[in-house]
């Protein structure tokens, strides 16, 4: 084992602990994005590989879940690259519910929206989720992405008005 | 087009919050007198908070039984103050407060404090010459428990921050008949945490194991039944079921939804790397 990453070295073993708290918030971003329960799973245990493998890379700026979302995106796309198919949809189409007890209607409803968030191109729904699912800041958002705050606000819009265009005037 | 286009970004930053006050009391002076742009600024917040509940809602799928009831049985009844209800970390929040589910919040702060707690034990007890091993158990664990347990709140949970404290904890929970955890020492698993939930057929314990020195995760499934005596006891449903192992390069296990096929497979190159006394796999119980 190397020595760096022994669990005698303080800062790995506080790095491990930031990141199991970070486990939650991981998984509530990783369920809408990747589409499937398989699917997060796979991208919360690719993320935290990753973020093993380089927790020295961590240099501790901003917030580790912020850090840890920006390598969950990044490896789901790669991941997904690998697979070549195209995030979640059609290839893993959401499962519906079975459970009558639970509201059939309300049910389907929520997985019509969860379908159309997959439909949205991955950089829009990113972008969407990381901002009303997650809360992040706009500024946040385009840290853990990677792009201007202007495309932030740009490709948000764009996925609100798709989403309009399904749901809005439906329910209005 | 181009200017409406603007237009929805800035409204969509109104939504978010993301504008400065003198933008907002331009916004809301316009809204004041402009109907279209008041139904738009209705739809957006729509679409917003059905993505909001959408994206936090658990989907159907991801619960593989029907909400629990809350009639105990036998000694499972008497949980007292050893209720991990009581005893959960806060979870992780987002930088913004959301309504979402209480009960989402709840499992995700309990799977958290579970998998901490698993981590220590894993770190502290276990072989440090599997390197990464524990990481894998770890992250596997806590996804393979949070779609177990997606509905349902865990009455107890045996965990601590040591192997010994931790130790204190099962033996405690078993002296008080709270939970019965399978003597598997012989095959080579020690049990390093246990959690008690409700469902609609009576008490489900889990009881995760270790191997000892081996790289090997296991679940034990233990079930509410009737002795010869008519009372309620646990007792052990199938056999040991393996979360997750390696063989020093590869690592293998079973993901939070899973299928009878992939079991298969993944018990036949288990069988290339298990001692003689690693139990097989199985295929999971879909009812729990």
């Amino acid at each position: 084992m190397s020595q760096l990453r022994s669990v005698e070295n303080p800062r790995f073993a506080h790095f491990q602990r930031e990141l199991v708290q970070a486990l939650p918030r991981l998984r509530s971003f990783a369920r809408p994005y990747c589409g499937t329960a398989a699917d997060a799973d796979d991208a919360v245990q690719l993320t935290c590989e990753r973020a093993l493998q380089r927790w020295q890379q961590w240099n501790g700026d901003g917030t580790l879940e912020h850090w840890l979302l920006k390598i969950l995106v990044n490896a789901w796309r790669d991941e997904r690259r690998y697979r070549n198919v195209r995030a979640g949809f059609g290839a893993t189409p959401i499962e519906l519910a079975e459970d009558g007890e639970r509201g059939a209607e309300a049910t389907l409803y929520l997985d019509q929206v969860r379908t159309e968030i997959l439909r949205l191109p991955d950089g829009q729904r990113e972008v969407l989720l990381l901002v009303v699912s997650e809360g992040l800041s706009y500024k946040e958002t385009a840290e853990v992405l990677g792009v201007p705050v202007g495309t932030v606000m740009s490709r948000l819009a764009r996925a609100r008005q798709q989403l309009v265009a399904v749901f809005g005037e439906r329910d209005a | 087009m181009r200017k409406d286009h603007v237009a929805e970004e800035v409204l969509g930053a109104y939504v978010d919050g993301e504008l400065d006050a003198d933008a907002v009391a331009r916004i809301e002076e316009r809204l004041s007198s402009d109907r279209a742009l008041r139904d738009r600024l209705a739809a957006l917040q729509r679409v917003t908070d059905l993505v909001r509940t959408a994206a936090h809602a658990t989907p159907p799928a991801d619960s593989q039984a029907s909400a629990a009831t809350h009639t105990r049985t036998g000694s499972a009844s008497r949980a007292g103050p050893n209720d991990a209800r009581s005893e959960r970390a806060p979870a992780a929040e987002p930088s913004r407060t959301f309504s979402r589910p209480v009960v989402w919040g709840i499992a995700a702060s309990f799977v958290a404090a579970l998998a901490g707690a698993l981590l220590t034990v894993l770190l502290l007890g276990r072989d440090a010459g599997v390197d990464g091993w524990q990481q894998h158990a770890l992250v596997f664990h806590e996804s393979y428990l949070a779609a177990l347990d997606a509905n349902r709140t865990p009455l107890l949970d045996a965990r601590a921050s040591s192997p010994a404290a931790l130790g204190k904890s099962l033996a405690a929970l078993v002296d008080d008949e709270l939970v019965v955890v399978p003597d598997l020492s012989e095959q080579g698993y020690a049990p390093q945490g246990a959690r008690l939930i409700e469902t609609a057929a009576g008490p489900v314990t889990y009881v995760v194991y270790a191997g000892v020195n081996k790289p090997v995760l296991g679940l034990a499934v233990l079930r509410s039944a009737p002795d010869d005596d008519g009372e309620q006891h646990m007792h052990q449903h199938g056999e040991l079921k393996l979360l997750e192992w390696s063989d020093g390069e590869h690592r293998f296990g079973v993901g939070g939804t899973h299928s009878a096929a992939s079991l298969r497979t993944l018990a036949d190159a288990v069988q290339d790397f298990a001692t003689g006394s690693a139990t097989e796999s199985g295929p999971s119980d879909p009812s729990i």
